[in-house]
């Protein structure tokens, strides 16, 4: 260092322009890749807060749907999930229960009671969630077991969606 | 020969100074151009985000009545006066049964967003529900005159009459959730509808 700072031969002084054009080159770079960055933490944080709206609004569609109704208005019946989860769902129910939304938005519905001994999964026929971006909601609800039985559960929609059509 | 010879024996070095200023140059024109296409790139982002900003809102009021679980009236205004980009801007609001579209030209320039509602929409009023539903299937859908056929023929038919539809950015948006009903003759089903209308 002390031979660098004592060295008068100024092989570097006619260059220093080019050098403080370089640092200047440099610093730009670098505040252009830490703007991108941020822009791209910003889209995604937009995306996520955009959709969960969207999937959350589902969701409580979904949980006051009527096709989903046990005996009293704030109840879903366990029942009715049978006949609209797993490989033996009803075409005809799951067709209506779908076509109440946008052929646009896909999603898939998880139901589940809070101690996890019973859960349901509503998904579209023949959908293949190819998208880029997943955005999940819940919301609390009352399942209905048996005219007996009612647990609290969980309603989860999950939106797959792409980044172009977000 | 001796002027190749002359040459090779200057030292007054104007060649290393005209090349080194031409680098200089060009690359004080490339920083510029890029600092100032830079600019340009924000502005034109923020202008779409504030035109995302909108037609988020538009789709959000009406998932907002599509999720409600009862027949719903909702009334919409563009509230352009916080959007600065687009302060004395015409804007054009296009719904169809798939998408929200809002479009503005700003210095000439198209800008576009579109966004996709997660609810089945109806450009068009009540009435006209009812009128198209009558002059398909005899009967307007409510609760006392279901229709006599499958939902998805209901929905393939209300979609195949449905246009895009131009919206006045000015005047207020109605948007109401409403309910088809049909029967097989045994059970009476519906299925909910968004109507959205000027």
């Amino acid at each position: 260092m002390y031979w660098f700072i004592n060295d008068d031969r100024a092989i570097l002084e006619p260059q220093n322009d080019i050098f403080a054009t370089a640092l200047l080159v440099l610093g730009f770079v670098i505040f252009a890749c830490v703007v991108s960055k941020t822009y791209i933490a910003h889209q995604d944080s937009s995306f996520a807060l955009e959709n969960y709206e969207q999937a959350s609004l589902i969701a409580q569609g979904i949980a006051h749907s009527q096709m989903l109704q046990g005996s009293r208005q704030d109840l879903m019946s366990a029942e009715k999930l049978d006949e609209l989860s797993g490989l033996h769902a009803d075409p005809q129910i799951l067709s209506l229960f779908f076509d109440s939304f946008s052929p646009n938005v896909n999603f898939q519905v998880d139901i589940s009671t809070e101690d996890g001994e019973y859960a349901w999964q509503i998904r579209k026929p023949a959908s293949s969630f190819s998208s880029v971006g997943q955005v999940a909601a819940s919301v609390p609800v009352t399942l209905e077991l048996n005219p007996m039985q009612q647990v609290p559960g969980t309603l989860t929609v999950k939106l797959f969606k792409d980044r172009w059509n977000s | 020969m001796k002027a190749i010879s002359k040459f090779l024996r200057d030292e007054r070095a104007w060649v290393d100074f005209i090349l080194s200023r031409t680098a200089l140059i060009l690359a004080s024109v490339v920083v510029i151009a890029a600092v100032y296409h830079f600019a340009v790139s924000i502005q034109e982002v923020n202008s779409q985000k504030e035109l995302d900003l909108l037609s988020t809102e538009l789709v959000s009021y009406i998932d907002k009545a599509g999720s409600s679980p009862d027949e719903l009236n909702i009334t919409y205004d563009f509230n352009k006066e916080y959007l600065p980009y687009f302060q004395g801007q015409q804007l054009e609001a296009m719904i169809s049964s798939e998408y929200v579209v809002v479009n503005a030209n700003i210095n000439g320039r198209p800008i576009i967003s579109a966004k996709t509602p997660a609810f089945r929409v109806y450009p068009y009023s009540y009435m006209a529900l009812c009128n198209d539903l009558r002059s398909e299937y005899g009967s307007n859908g409510s609760m006392v005159e279901p229709i006599s056929a499958n939902h998805t023929d209901i929905i393939g038919y209300l979609t195949s009459r449905t246009r895009e539809v131009n919206f006045n950015t000015s005047n207020p948006v109605y948007i109401q959730k409403t309910f088809i009903y049909f029967t097989d003759n045994i059970n009476v089903e519906k299925i909910g509808y968004v109507l959205v209308y000027q």
